[in-house]
């Protein structure tokens, strides 16, 4: 006897939920592709407000601003005062803000270029890096007539970033080691001669006489040596690691790993392990920064004491020491004061008006004080009085800007040629390689 | 309701609407569908659609459709082919990972003293987060870290080897550090193939004076082949995309260029600068690799299980 089998479901039912079925691909579908992650080509939108339309600092209808930036501890709490202020400045705009450790913070940003959307404000660095944003950024020329006596930094060219915070690289140094050494604190090490007897000296008392980490991104001490024998002009119009002035910055490189003042040990080392090893006094120089969470003065006046510590320019190259026929630019410099830190917006913020007052707000000659007093920033302003900024060391930080001319720039690397010198100055340090060597393989990343 | 064509006595040909539906003519099929849809909806949505985008992405450079071209550029990308190097060397210590695993669950399926004690804590490693792992080795085993501070200090220096300082010795750190995540993992899979094995089959070999090795060579290792298998290719898999965690925390792929790996290098090819098309070619192809292994170590592996 045949079974008759039951259909679970009748005919009509069947056709119900195949229509059903349908829609929810559908719909599900649509959800899928608008929370895929998967990175698009980078295509900005066109300009949704150009320069004279609407959307003034006070909307009518409340806005939100979305921020993305760097700044950590103290320098958060600053920065997140100042929107404070603006908010209040403006009443109907919100901020946002997003924080992102340095480390992986070009990465992110990187994230929001190649989906053409992200934050209204991007923190940038002021060169090349975030000149190679710029498809993607709202020129700001005709917006920045107002501000531009207000702080230096401005580019020659098309402006699409506004300036408001110097940096430079230095040298940090503890005085008790350099006393130690028989070294006089007041009288640090001004020329590569003079260092070169100093770190003989230092490592004699089993202390290493240079500490930077040679592991982070972005590595410091490469760019730091290249202020020493190019100039912005070297690589504004392109430049090659393999030309000589580039390529002799790395040459110094070298020397300071021949004459030990670099050890090895350094290459597993990251910024913050090297900051450890000059507070706990194994080292004598940190490669320091005018603004830095750990390796700028505001810090490391609060860890040391203010008179524990000093820091100085880097020692200058003499044109037979240590190299022979060391190539030198003209317009070399022993501070690379520029432009650190800068406000961008991008051409997707529905509200590019109030990202770029917001922007602008940071020029104003209050808010520059109130910032580089709490060690957020190295103002950029030209209008404040920084004696009223009561910290010897940064008085004599003045002091070293005064003597130097200050650039657009400061990050003069394609972002292509970072992770390359990284990996190179590496086996540099472990001897695997020379400067000749390293200069050609950088240059070979070239795109 | 439509009857099967039959072409000839004894022959049974579905019909169009049998061979998408199902056999069963009551359509059984479409609710076996309908249950399965949302999972399906969810891959298609979530890995598909992604998965096609990266594949049209990887055809333009900066929004431009250039074809191949970024293929092109991967095959004479020095440091891609290095990277590729790297993770082919790191195949060397995959046996390490497939049999050590199997012998500390063999032991530990004796029921040792103190055997709950060690299975908890061979998957504590597993428990930690990637990064956190990376993070605290990274410290452990660092220049200036504790352990070769101790050895310094008693006076066994010439042990203390900054193994993540060296290009020689960085790899194999990193790898030694995965093994340490893992392998608590590991022994946990094998102890569940281990606890299908018929205990008459070890009371036979017991009776017939078989050791722990003989055991363990002629009755596990045979009867726990499917999950070796399984293991191999979890593990196969992790080595080529599991392992940025630690990469990242412990030496960045460096010194130099001794620690990159492709998933890495990836990484590395989509933010600095930003190049989504590229990077998106140098996944494709790196999905593409470990989809050819996977499936080839499933034929082989699976096969000679069965």
């Amino acid at each position: 006897m045949q079974v008759r089998r039951v259909p679970l479901m009748g005919a009509a039912a069947r056709r119900k939920g195949l229509t059903a079925f349908a829609s929810l691909a559908i719909v599900l579908a649509a959800c899928g592709s608008g929370a895929s992650t998967a990175p698009s080509a980078a295509s900005p939108t066109s300009a949704n407000v150009t320069a004279g339309a609407t959307a003034a600092a006070t909307a009518v209808e409340p806005v939100t601003l979305h921020v993305v930036h760097w700044f950590e501890s103290g320098a958060n709490d600053a920065l997140n005062a100042t929107f404070k202020e603006f908010e209040q400045a403006n009443p109907g705009v919100t901020i946002e803000t997003e924080q992102v450790p340095y480390g992986q913070y070009f990465q992110k940003v990187g994230a929001y270029l190649a989906a053409g959307d992200g934050p209204d404000m991007i923190m940038g660095q002021g060169g090349l890096s975030h000149l190679e944003w710029k498809d993607s950024l709202v020129p700001i020329d005709s917006q920045i007539t107002d501000v531009k006596s207000k702080v230096v930094g401005w580019q020659t060219g098309v402006n699409y970033a506004v300036p408001f915070s110097l940096q430079g690289h230095l040298l940090a140094y503890r005085n008790d080691v350099l006393t130690q050494a028989g070294l006089d604190p007041a009288n640090p090490p001004q020329t590569w001669r003079q260092m070169a007897d100093a770190c003989t000296k230092i490592l004699a008392l089993g202390k290493q006489c240079i500490a930077t980490g040679f592991k982070d991104i972005p590595q410091v001490l490469g760019v730091a040596l290249a202020q020493l024998t190019t100039s912005p002009k070297d690589y504004v119009n392109g430049f090659k690691f393999t030309d000589p002035p580039i390529a002799d910055s790395l040459r110094l490189l070298q020397d300071m790993i021949q004459r030990k003042w670099l050890d090895p040990s350094l290459a597993d080392l990251d910024r913050a392990g090297a900051y450890d090893k000059f507070i706990k006094g194994d080292a004598a120089f940190l490669v320091a920064l005018l603004v830095s969470p750990l390796e700028g003065y505001a810090n490391l006046t609060k860890v040391l004491g203010e008179n524990n510590y000093g820091m100085t320019l880097l020692p200058t190259p003499e044109a037979d020491f240590p190299i022979p026929g060391l190539s030198i630019s003209s317009e070399s410099t022993r501070l690379d004061a520029g432009v650190g830190q800068l406000w961008v917006v991008p051409k997707w913020s529905k509200h590019q008006q109030e990202a770029i007052a917001l922007a602008k707000f940071f020029t104003d000659k209050n808010v520059q004080f109130d910032l580089a007093k709490a060690g957020a920033i190295f103002p950029a302003s030209t209008e404040i009085d920084s004696s009223l900024i009561p910290s010897p060391q940064y008085q004599k930080l003045v002091g070293y800007l005064k003597q130097v001319r200050v650039n657009p720039w400061w990050e003069l690397r394609p972002q292509f040629y970072v992770h390359g010198q990284i990996a190179e100055e590496q086996l540099m340090l472990l001897g695997k390689e020379d400067a000749t060597q390293a200069a050609a393989n950088i240059q070979a990343l070239a795109p | 309701m439509k009857t099967t064509n039959v072409a000839s006595e004894g022959t049974f040909r579905p019909s169009m609407r049998q061979r998408v539906l199902g056999r069963n003519p009551h359509g059984e099929g479409v609710t076996g569908l309908l249950f399965f849809a949302p999972a399906l909806i969810l891959v298609f949505g979530f890995k598909g659609l992604p998965l096609v985008r990266g594949i049209l992405t990887s055809l333009t450079v900066k929004g431009h459709f250039v074809g191949l071209a970024n293929y092109e550029r991967m095959l004479k990308d020095h440091l891609w082919l290095e990277s590729l190097g790297n993770a082919a060397r790191g195949f060397v210590v995959l046996p390490i990972f497939i049999v050590v695993p199997l012998f500390l669950a063999a032991v530990l399926f004796q029921r040792v003293r103190g055997w709950k004690f060690f299975r908890a804590t061979f998957f504590l490693g597993y428990v930690l987060p990637a990064a956190m792992a990376g993070i605290m080795f990274g410290i452990i085993l660092g220049s200036n870290g504790p352990l070769l501070s101790f050895l310094r200090a008693v006076g066994l220096g010439g042990l203390a080897v900054p193994l993540l300082a060296r290009t020689e010795t960085s790899l194999w750190a990193v790898y030694s550090v995965v093994f340490w995540a893992w392998f608590g993992f590991g022994t946990l899979v094998y102890l569940g193939g281990l606890a299908a094995i018929p205990e008459d089959l070890y009371d036979a070999a017991k009776a017939d004076g078989a050791g722990f090795l003989q055991t363990l060579m002629h009755i596990t290792v045979p009867a726990v082949l499917p999950t070796m298998a399984y293991w191999t290719v979890v593990c196969t898999s992790g080595f080529l995309l599991g392992l940025f965690p630690f990469l990242h925390t412990l030496t960045a792929g460096g010194p130099g260029y001794s620690s990159l790996l492709p998933e890495y290098y990836l990484y590395r090819a989509f933010t600095q600068p930003v190049d989504p098309g590229y990077s998106s070619a140098l996944g494709l192809s790196l999905f593409v690799f470990v989809l050819l292994i996977t499936l080839l170590e499933i034929r082989l592996l699976y096969g000679r299980a069965e």
